[in-house]
């Protein structure tokens, strides 16, 4: 870092190169234009480069890259309209009924049921497409958490969050992914 | 242990975190068939997220960004821009320069200066022209330092 604030700008490689999977986990998630995707990655990272000086040390370099990721995805959306934070409650009480009722009648559906009747290799492919359904915020949520394995409060600091609503938000997105795999499951056993 | 089926919130703790859990919840998902369906769902569902294939670029990230950053040299004569390092010259040589030839400065500064005076003594003028010159000069680099402030602010996010 400090050859880079020397001027060293071939140092920053470096920086790219440990931080390029958590920054392209945040930008697929939330971005699906592969075109739109190459702009934004270059936008992140000449922001890092020229706010490097500015960076306080009060988290990782990497959680401050993916705070830097995540804001420039969530402003392409809101600029494009592709998202509506403020709906994303009203949005998920509104499902929290109808899942419930899904809920209800999958009483007998246990894991070892689901595996049975979808494959692995189907049950892959339904979660990919149900991930994709789920909203960028949601998504991306998902992935910091279980594929990055990042703590709430980590999450918290990329996605400016509070630990609480990142506990609650991930709640809701894991429910309804469960909720859409039985009700996929139920489908394909009638 | 409790007779009432365990919520979602309570299921995703007892997958997630087994060891932070309630005796009373762990109990419950060992004798009741329902909750522990629901657990395995749950399990299946987190070890499958986890399967998923990490997104990788079509292109080579490092390559683009460097290509784009500005070089060593670039970066030096930003930090001491050309026009800043001449004004600095022009200043050090006019003040040597008055200080070798004090007739010299003396006359210009009466040529030019003393006769829009109007009668305020030499003094005065000094001053004056002193007090303003430094304001300016303090005006302008917190004017630039603002500038610079909210360039940065705006750029940032």
């Amino acid at each position: 870092m400090n050859e880079v604030l020397h001027g060293n700008s071939n140092a920053f490689s470096a920086i790219i190169k440990s931080t390029e999977t958590l920054v392209a986990q945040i930008v697929f998630k939330m971005i699906s234009n592969a075109e739109d995707r190459k702009d934004i990655v270059q936008d992140i990272y000449l922001k890092a480069y020229k706010n490097l000086s500015g960076f306080k040390f009060q988290s990782k370099l990497s959680t401050w890259i993916a705070q830097i990721s995540y804001n420039t995805c969530l402003n392409y959306l809101e600029k494009r309209k592709l998202i509506f934070p403020d709906k994303l409650e009203d949005n998920n009480d509104a499902n929290e009924e109808s899942l419930d009722i899904v809920n209800r009648s999958a009483v007998g559906a246990s894991a070892n049921v689901v595996e049975k009747a979808i494959s692995r290799k189907e049950l892959s492919k339904i979660l990919s497409t149900e991930i994709e359904m789920l909203s960028p915020v949601f998504k991306t949520l998902i992935t910091l958490y279980h594929n990055e394995e990042l703590s709430y409060e980590e999450i918290g600091t990329i996605t400016q969050l509070p630990p609480g609503t990142v506990k609650s938000y991930l709640f809701r997105a894991r429910k309804s992914l469960k909720e859409s795999i039985l009700n996929k499951y139920k489908k394909e056993e009638l | 242990m409790t007779d009432k089926h365990l919520s979602d919130a309570d299921i995703q703790q007892y997958v997630l975190d087994k060891s932070n859990c309630d005796a009373e919840i762990i109990a419950h998902v060992h004798s009741c068939e329902y909750c522990d369906a629901k657990t395995e769902t749950y399990q299946l569902l987190f070890s499958e997220i986890k399967q998923e294939p990490k997104p990788v670029f079509d292109f080579d990230v490092s390559e683009l960004i460097i290509a784009q950053l500005p070089s060593e040299k670039a970066q030096v004569s930003k930090r001491y821009p050309v026009g800043y390092l001449i004004a600095c010259f022009l200043a050090v040589a006019v003040l040597i320069t008055g200080y070798l030839n004090k007739t010299l400065l003396h006359v210009l500064f009466k040529k030019y200066v003393l006769n829009i005076s109007l009668g305020i003594s030499k003094l005065s003028l000094y001053l004056v022209v002193t007090t303003a010159l430094a304001i300016l000069i303090f005006q302008s680099v917190d004017l630039y330092k603002k500038y610079q402030q909210k360039a940065d602010d705006l750029n940032f996010y």
